[in-house]
């Protein structure tokens, strides 16, 4: 049985998560080290072997692959205590979601094979301005003719063609667009975690319409859902991995003849930090059950963990720096790493802030007194 | 310049001074040099340093805690304050100078006739830039643990070791530093204050990448190099003491919240480039307010200095709080940016043109140099509240 049979198995089976993880983590162990951040992300070759795992396919319903919210954080977490600059959250967690929302048939097969296959990696265009908390209504356009205008912004590492949502004669729709197609121009800038964020600029650029009105949206909506999740779960790992850094220093630099860990100032202030770790770890853990039992509640936990990972990460990350002293400050420095990593993911799909509130407005607040 | 420049300088009420200072960097500071919203905390470096400094030694402005003997305007403390007022008013470019700031002074308490005519002169003029050689690899808050020794071998110095994070040390013509000459039990003992040219064979400098991208500091090798004895400053094994009367009033300026006052300025732009809610704006409004507490602090510290000659513990209050704010200005700009925050580089939020990653990531270690928020911490539960230590 290949490691691919094994994840089709059970949808957030416990053990089949956690063998996962540990062909996962035995994988990067061997693939990747955090000095590659630096260098920006790998090749295909990297992301077809990620696929090969299984890790491109966790948000397809279970008959293609998918293994659900849990599969999701626990990779999550290992993507971000690795530091990972692959984008599993653009191009795996969020437009596996949309083309499993897919009607069966020609171009949802041919999307699902070159999701698990990993031939490409496939983005998700949605976003138009900062702080943007839904897919839906958006500017873009799409026309009775499949042209598509508008601009979507913060994309993440599309190789050849995305996901476009845009509005149409029927409301909501999600369409596939080429890259390359004439009336698309593509402006990428450095982000600071070693994967480009882009601007996508469509002048009736030709797209084909792939899934249009209420289901366009809750498929929309999944997605965002589950990304919230995954880049949660990603921040969490990063905390832990920054604070397992940090202890490291406090244990081994000297100065005034003891461990700097010695000193009680910096002891309470670790001791802080794990305790920061310890909510994100259980907002996270929520907000997998309620998207597990399918909960109403599911996107105002995902909210909740979102909100909560960023703020960790980016104290985490903070605290970090200053434990470390002036090493903190240089490029070379792993510390720095977490940090720049930290600076974009706390704010990719929103930040802790946007969360916040969208936790109130969906009613989170009032969860526990039902 | 000459002394009556100082004089007429000195002549002036503090008002009237002020206004000569601010129409003089209206008329004739270069925007381009300005701090803006893409670089809030710029710092002139390279040829950019060198024409400043000319053309504050052309005008007359050059060193103003310096005594008229050495060049200087010799300033009232005061008027040395509305100097900073107004260079941080006109946003002009930090100016990293430890040659006129820090050395300058200590050569004048602890130099010979023959040091303070070879040096002074040159500091002023802009012709030696200085690069400050404390920090080790193992030697960092416990900065008396440094290992970089010096043997005298005749009359020179052999020196050997390694110093770590010398601001400016690829542009610096010479450097001062910490080193050790003998072998005492008590290690503030046998430390010696050395001068010497970065050109001397045997130093090496390789910049070390900060954070932000930017070559700033520096690893200094010095791999035997010799150096004349008579290039100590101070007596041979007294650097401790030497090196401890440079922190002066250099401990006053480091609390200014000139930093934090650009920091919330790009906060502003930021909040109307997208639109505020009440939430944004208690922010706002919560920094805003303390930046003017922090304010009030500095100004009436910098009063109590002019009147006590002497800056006290309580300075380390100043720097405590004007770096932890500075940072979470920071922050708050990082929150107010969401998605771009994460960008490298330039990007434009609304019509602001600015770098949210690249501020956030120069303030952070404002909180680590210049001793830092734990060791002032630990300074002042033990010199203002007195109490016991472990
Ligand atoms: C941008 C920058 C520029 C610099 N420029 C120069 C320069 O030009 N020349 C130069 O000589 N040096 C320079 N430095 C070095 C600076 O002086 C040191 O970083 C500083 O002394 C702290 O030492 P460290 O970095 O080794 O940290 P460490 O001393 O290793 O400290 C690590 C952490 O432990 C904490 N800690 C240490 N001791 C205690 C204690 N007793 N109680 C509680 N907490 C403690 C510190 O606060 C810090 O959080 C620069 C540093 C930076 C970041």
């Amino acid at each position: 049985m290949t490691a691919t049979d094994a994840l089709a198995a059970g949808d957030g089976d416990a053990e089949v998560v956690a063998m996962l993880a540990s062909s996962v983590g035995a994988f990067l162990a061997r693939r990747h080290q955090r000095r590659r951040l630096r260098d920006g992300t790998g090749g295909l070759d990297l992301w077809r072997e990620m696929a090969e795992l299984g890790l491109t396919g966790l948000t397809l319903p279970v008959a293609d692959g998918g293994l659900g919210p849990s599969a999701v954080a626990a990779v999550g977490r290992i993507f971000g205590e690795q530091l990972i600059p692959e984008p599993f959250v653009a191009c795996a967690v969020m437009p596996a979601a949309v083309i499993g929302a897919l009607d069966a048939g020609g171009v949802r097969d041919e999307l699902v094979a070159a999701l698990v296959e990993g031939a490409e990696r496939l983005g998700l265009a949605w976003q138009e301005a900062p702080h943007q908390m839904a897919g839906f209504p958006c500017g873009c356009r799409i026309g009775s003719d499949g042209r598509i205008s508008g601009e979507k912004r913060f994309v993440i590492a599309a190789d050849r063609r995305v996901l476009v949502t845009a509005m149409g004669a029927d409301g909501p729709c999600i369409a596939l667009a080429d890259l390359a197609a004439p009336g698309v121009t593509v402006v990428s800038q450095a982000a600071s975690d070693g994967a480009a964020y882009a601007t996508l600029r469509f002048e009736g650029a030709a797209a084909l319409s792939l899934i249009v009105g209420t289901p366009a949206e809750v498929a929309m909506a999944a997605a965002f859902d589950l990304g919230l999740l995954a880049v949660a779960a990603q921040l969490t790992g990063l905390a832990d991995g920054v604070l397992a850094l940090t202890l490291e220093h406090l244990r081994t630099r000297v100065q005034f003849e003891r461990p700097i860990g010695s000193f009680q100032a910096l002891q309470h202030r670790a001791v802080d930090m794990r305790i920061s770790l310890a909510l994100a770890e259980a907002s996270l853990r929520e907000a997998v059950r309620l998207m597990e039992a399918r909960s109403p509640h599911a996107s105002a936990a995902a909210s909740a963990a979102k909100a909560r990972a960023s703020a960790t990460a980016l104290s985490l990350t903070k605290e970090a720096i200053q434990m470390h002293g002036a090493i903190a400050f240089t490029e070379e420095a792993d510390v720095g790493l977490f940090a720049r990593a930290a600076l974009k993911w706390s704010g990719y799909l929103g930040g802790a802030r946007d969360h916040r509130r969208r936790f109130v407005v969906l009613g989170g607040d009032l969860i526990d007194d039902e | 310049m000459t002394n009556d420049r100082a004089e007429a300088l000195r002549a002036m009420s503090d008002e009237a001074f002020r206004a000569e200072l601010r129409g003089w960097l209206a008329a004739t500071y270069p925007d381009a040099w300005r701090q803006d919203d893409l670089r809030p905390f710029r710092r002139l470096r390279g040829a950019d340093w060198l024409a400043w400094v000319g053309m504050l030694n052309d005008a007359g402005w050059r060193c103003p805690a310096w005594p008229q003997a050495y060049g200087g305007l010799e300033l009232t403390f005061r008027k040395q304050v509305i100097y900073q007022e107004e260079m941080e008013r006109a946003r002009t470019a930090r100016l990293i100078d430890t040659g006129e700031v820090q050395l300058g002074p200590t050569l004048m308490i602890h130099g010979t006739e023959a040091q303070k005519a070879h040096y002074l002169p040159a500091i002023r003029r802009g012709e030696q830039v200085w690069c400050q050689g404390y920090s080790e690899p193992g030697a960092g808050s416990d900065l008396a643990s440094l290992t970089t020794s010096a043997e005298q071998v005749g009359d020179v110095f052999r020196v050997r070791g390694q110093k770590i994070w010398t601001t400016h040390a690829d542009e610096a013509t010479h450097i001062f530093a910490l080193v050790r000459t003998s072998r005492e039990p008590r290690k503030q003992a046998g430390i010696t204050f050395l001068l010497m040219e970065m050109s001397t064979p045997g130093i090496t400098v390789r910049p070390i990448r900060n954070l932000a991208g930017e070559a700033e500091f520096c690893e200094v090798f010095f791999d035997d190099v010799e150096t004349p004895v008579a290039n100590a400053l101070g007596p041979v094994g007294e650097g401790w003491t030497v090196a401890k009367a440079l922190l002066g009033y250099e401990r006053v300026w480091i609390g200014s919240p000139a930093l934090a006052r650009r920091a919330l300025a790009l906060s502003r732009q930021l909040l109307a480039a997208r639109g505020g809610d009440a939430g944004l704006a208690d922010r706002y409004a919560e920094l805003a307010a303390e930046l003017h507490d922090v304010g009030a602090l500095y100004r009436q510290t910098c009063d109590a200095v002019a009147a006590a000659g002497e800056p006290g513990p309580e300075v380390s209050i100043l720097k405590i709080v004007a770096s932890e704010l500075l940072q979470r200005i920071t922050e708050f700009n990082v929150e107010l940016a969401g998605e771009a925050a994460g960008l490298t580089g330039e990007s434009r939020i609304g019509q602001v043109r600015t770098d949210i990653a690249w501020q956030y990531y120069m303030a952070r270690p404002t909180t680590i140099f210049a001793g830092s928020n734990e060791v002032q911490k630990n300074i002042l539960a033990r010199a203002m509240l007195g109490l016991p230590t472990g």
